[in-house]
């Protein structure tokens, strides 16, 4: 008879060629232990297929079980919701459902799980999200709740991690359960976070995110892992009902004059050494050899000191600081959350204004420790450079400040993203500084090339 | 390791070479004592100021590169503090000053507001308690323990680690090796199971113990490449540490396309491995004493080979011994110390496709753990060629179980 059971991330398949036909497409033989083996992630299809088959297997791989999770207090689905869950129910319990940031994703992951009934693993990219999620989750089901990320390992019926921490572990815990959900899946296809999702036996699979689109064009793996794209719904076509109205303002900020000289002489020994080198930063690996370039040489490293500086000038100026006092001052009644995209920057906001800040250095309990008290408006303003970026629920702000960021479109969509939850009367601003006649002209062009971007921006 | 940018190798075609560092070079030798010197009278110092105090010490040598790379490895020896009493209790009460003052309708005037939150902490100086904010973050955490290292030993690590550092890269690694020392090669197979890396293994032929293994993991299987190439450099050490070896492997740093990186023992790599394995209890010798006493028709081997015991499973026998019939048969013996493979030793020898000529002994205090006395009990290849020893296995019974393989295809395929 045909025994399946889990190795390390893998399957291993024992059993007669003859009636491992109809599963031959996954399978492939491994000589070093003499039995097929196949990716963790095909053992939904290759036991549909042995028992369509008729085909006797003893099944070895998978330790998850059927559980009766039961929400409490669960909310009554809104329409793109019950949609979005309806379309990945149609699509046989896979694939990715695509909403806008504060559209209530979670709670179409709640349904699932409730749908599916088995052990379930969420994956999320940063320790907040794993916190937020085993919170909410921990609320919705009235059981214990397990995370994984750094300094926790409790696994539960219902588990939370880091993708970082599910990666880890997946070689030990991947056959563990029935159903996996992603959120921000967009993550997932980077080269080494995929293999969570290949890692792991889970037949159901869910994928959730605001932009799925990557920049490498990964998305087809994205897919490949989770499921085909089953539901798809833009910030427009829930602005105002299911999202707040928002407004965006673009702040040019002058330079002071001796920063301005400072910038220009920078940029230019930056600018200057780059051509001389013949560096081509337009080829996929032309910033990695432009470095390799400045290592070598000491003009090399005093052209990289200089890029530094003028980026640094451009982030975080003393025009920028006053600006952002003014902001503060503007909206001292308020929810305000600042980002920048370094850390550098972000202690400095810090040190400067005397906010709280969150980075990726600040330690877990006081992440959450300082998240509730701005929640609860103890409060008031709260500084991160990249790690409030994404998925974190945060109904009250309706005021965000961009310091600094990069040119990536889904980092400036995720932003806007955490204004747009929706709350009575609310009315969102995003500002974005930007030093004037500096590269962040040029990045932040760059960064606003998306539909919730395309509206007319004001000048303050 | 190294992080990537202080890898230092050449690529020439398609072969990719390591820009390994002369371990009795006086400069480089000077420049890790003064480094190590730094950060052994750097205690209380924080790592900011450590920084500024190796910088002009790596500027000014001949390659920057070399001396950051020996410098992360100091670094790595270091242990800074990460806890600060009283530290996230300060910040909530200037977060909760600030809070208060922020929201007031009069404070527009940035001076003014600082002096305000200060004044609530008990200072008149804003810009000391900014400073105070954040003083447990890493670059102003103070340096509390360093490991000392003379140069050589670091030096060694050094080179160690510029291969490393392809081989995170790597899909796979294969290896040539000859040992001679059944101890050493049983230390070598040992970290090859502890970092769960998948072997295949064919002998070399006309070569005594020589040995060539392609490594990789249970997905390589299927393309996934680099999974497993942390866990191959981190694997390193232990092939370096055989008397002869030659590694191969096929590597994609970033976006580059893939180079072959080969080595071998003529490198100078050194293993910072210990050799704990390679001790020889008193008993075993008092035993092979014994043996070649006590009996004729059986000779003690000068060697052990390799033996497949199914699938990926291999075993070093611990003796050797030839009937005088032509008859080999070897023996493992598992001490108390050893008895983490028996289960699945005993697992694969009753499950056997293949005829091997393998008896076991094993320890009595292992025969009497829970977990494996009823393993033992439920074992027909214990019960046919094995025996419980006391600190010196009994003769009478290692002979005993011996002559069980006499006469059968398990001793005769041995030959």
């Amino acid at each position: 008879m045909i025994r399946i059971d889990f190795d390390q991330g893998t399957l291993v398949i024992c059993g007669p060629a003859a009636e491992l036909e109809p599963v031959a497409h996954w399978i492939r033989w491994d000589e070093r232990i003499d039995c097929y083996r196949a990716e963790a992630r095909r053992y939904g299809p290759i036991v549909l297929a042995l028992h369509r088959a008729k085909i006797p297997y003893a099944d070895n791989a998978r330790t998850f079980a059927p559980q009766l999770f039961q929400p409490t207090n669960e909310q009554a689905p809104r329409p793109h919701q019950l949609a979005a869950f309806q379309a990945w129910v149609t699509a046989g319990h896979q694939g990715v459902v695509v909403l806008p940031t504060g559209s209530g994703k979670t709670l179409v992951a709640r349904m699932a799980i409730a749908r599916i009934q088995r052990d379930t693993l969420i994956l999320a990219p940063t320790i907040d999200l794993t916190q937020q999620w085993h919170g909410q989750l921990t609320q919705a089901f009235g059981i214990p709740i397990g995370i994984m990320h750094g300094g926790e390992h409790r696994i539960e019926s219902i588990t939370v991690s880091t993708y970082d921490s599910g990666l880890l572990h997946m070689e030990r815990l991947g056959s563990r359960f029935g159903l996996l959900v992603c959120d921000e899946c967009h993550h997932l296809p980077a080269p080494s976070t995929r293999l969570a999702a290949l890692m792991c036996v889970a037949p159901y699979r869910l994928g959730l995110t605001a932009t799925p689109e990557r920049t490498d064009g990964l998305e087809a793996d994205l897919f490949d892992l989770l499921g085909p794209l089953v539901y798809r719904c833009e910030i427009s076509e829930l602005e105002g009902a299911f999202l707040s109205p928002y407004r965006l303002e673009q702040i040019p900020v002058i330079l002071d004059p001796d920063e301005r000289q400072a910038y220009d002489a920078a940029y230019s020994q930056y600018r200057e050494f780059a051509r001389s080198s013949g560096a081509n930063f337009s080829r996929p690996n032309g910033w990695t050899e432009f470095i390799m370039i400045c290592c070598r040489t000491k003009e090399g490293r005093a052209a990289m000191a200089a890029y530094r500086m003028q980026k640094h000038l451009a982030r975080a100026s003393r025009a920028k600081l006053r600006m952002v006092w003014k902001l503060l001052r503007r909206h001292r009644q308020e929810r305000a959350l600042l980002f920048t995209d370094d850390n550098a920057t972000a202690y400095a906001i810090g040190e400067t204004f005397f906010l709280p800040v969150i980075t990726h250095k600040t330690k877990a309990s006081e992440r959450v420790r300082i998240l509730d008290a701005f929640r609860a408006g103890e409060f008031p303003f709260l500084v991160n450079s990249r790690v409030l970026n994404e998925g974190i629920d945060l109904p009250e702000v309706s005021i965000g400040i961009i310091v600094s960021g990069n040119a990536s479109i889904r980092e400036h969509v995720q932003r806007l993203g955490r204004l747009l939850r929706p709350k009575e009367g609310k009315q969102a601003i995003l500002y974005e500084l930007v030093s004037a006649d500096t590269a962040e002209t040029f990045t932040s062009e760059r960064r606003r090339k998306h539909a919730a971007y395309q509206r007319d921006l004001p000048a303050c | 390791m190294l992080t990537r940018e202080l890898l230092r190798y050449d690529r020439r075609g398609e072969r990719l070479y390591p820009r390994l560092v002369d371990p009795t070079n006086v400069l480089l030798q000077n420049l890790v004592r003064d480094l190590a010197l730094i950060y052994e009278a750097g205690i209380g110092q924080s790592r900011e100021e450590l920084t500024e105090e190796v910088v002009p010490l790596i500027n000014s040598y001949r390659s920057p590169q070399i001396a950051k790379g020996v410098n992360k490895l100091l670094l790595d020896r270091c242990t800074f503090q990460e806890n600060f009493d009283g530290q996230e209790a300060l910040r909530w009460a200037i977060f909760t000053s600030a809070a208060k003052h922020l929201r007031a309708a009069d404070m527009n005037d940035l001076v003014s507001y600082r002096l305000a939150v200060g004044r609530d902490l008990e200072t008149d100086d804003p810009d000391q308690l900014a400073q105070r904010l954040h003083a447990d973050l890493p670059v102003r955490q103070p340096l509390i323990a360093f490991e000392a290292v003379d140069p050589v030993p670091l030096i060694d690590r050094y080179n160690m680690a510029l291969v490393q550092g392809p081989l995170i890269w790597a899909d796979g690694l294969i290896i040539e090796m000859c040992e001679p020392d059944a101890a050493r090669r049983r230390h070598f197979f040992r970290y090859l199971k502890w970092f769960q890396l998948m072997a295949r293994i064919t002998p070399i032929p006309h070569v005594a113990n020589g040995f060539r293994l392609e490594l990789d993991g249970p997905l390589s299987l299927f393309d996934v490449a680099r999974k497993y190439g942390i866990k191959l450099a981190g694997f390193l050490p232990a092939v370096c540490a055989l008397k002869q070896w030659k590694i191969m492997a096929q590597v994609r740093i970033g976006t580059e396309g893939a180079a072959t990186l080969t080595l071998d023992d003529t490198s100078g790599l050194k293993s910072h491995f210990t050799q704990t394995s390679a001790y020889i209890p008193d008993e075993f010798s008092v035993f092979v004493a014994q043996f070649k006493e006590q009996v004729q028709e059986w000779k003690m081997q000068p060697n052990s080979p390799l033996l497949n015991v199914g699938g990926q499973e291999w075993a070093i026998p611990d003796f050797s011994f030839r009937h005088q019939t032509g008859c080999v048969v070897h023996l493992e013996l598992f001490h108390r110390w050893h008895g983490g493979p028996l289960p699945k030793r005993l697992q694969n020898l009753d499950t056997l496709k293949k005829p091997v000529a393998l008896a076991i002994g094993i320890d009595r205090a292992l025969t009497k753990q829970p977990d494996l006395a009823p393993l033992l009990e439920a074992s027909g290849w214990f019960r046919d060629h094995g025996f419980p020893f006391n600190q010196i296995p009994p003769v009478k019974r290692v002979v005993k179980c011996l002559e069980s393989f006499l006469g059968g295809e398990r001793a005769h395929a041995e030959e």
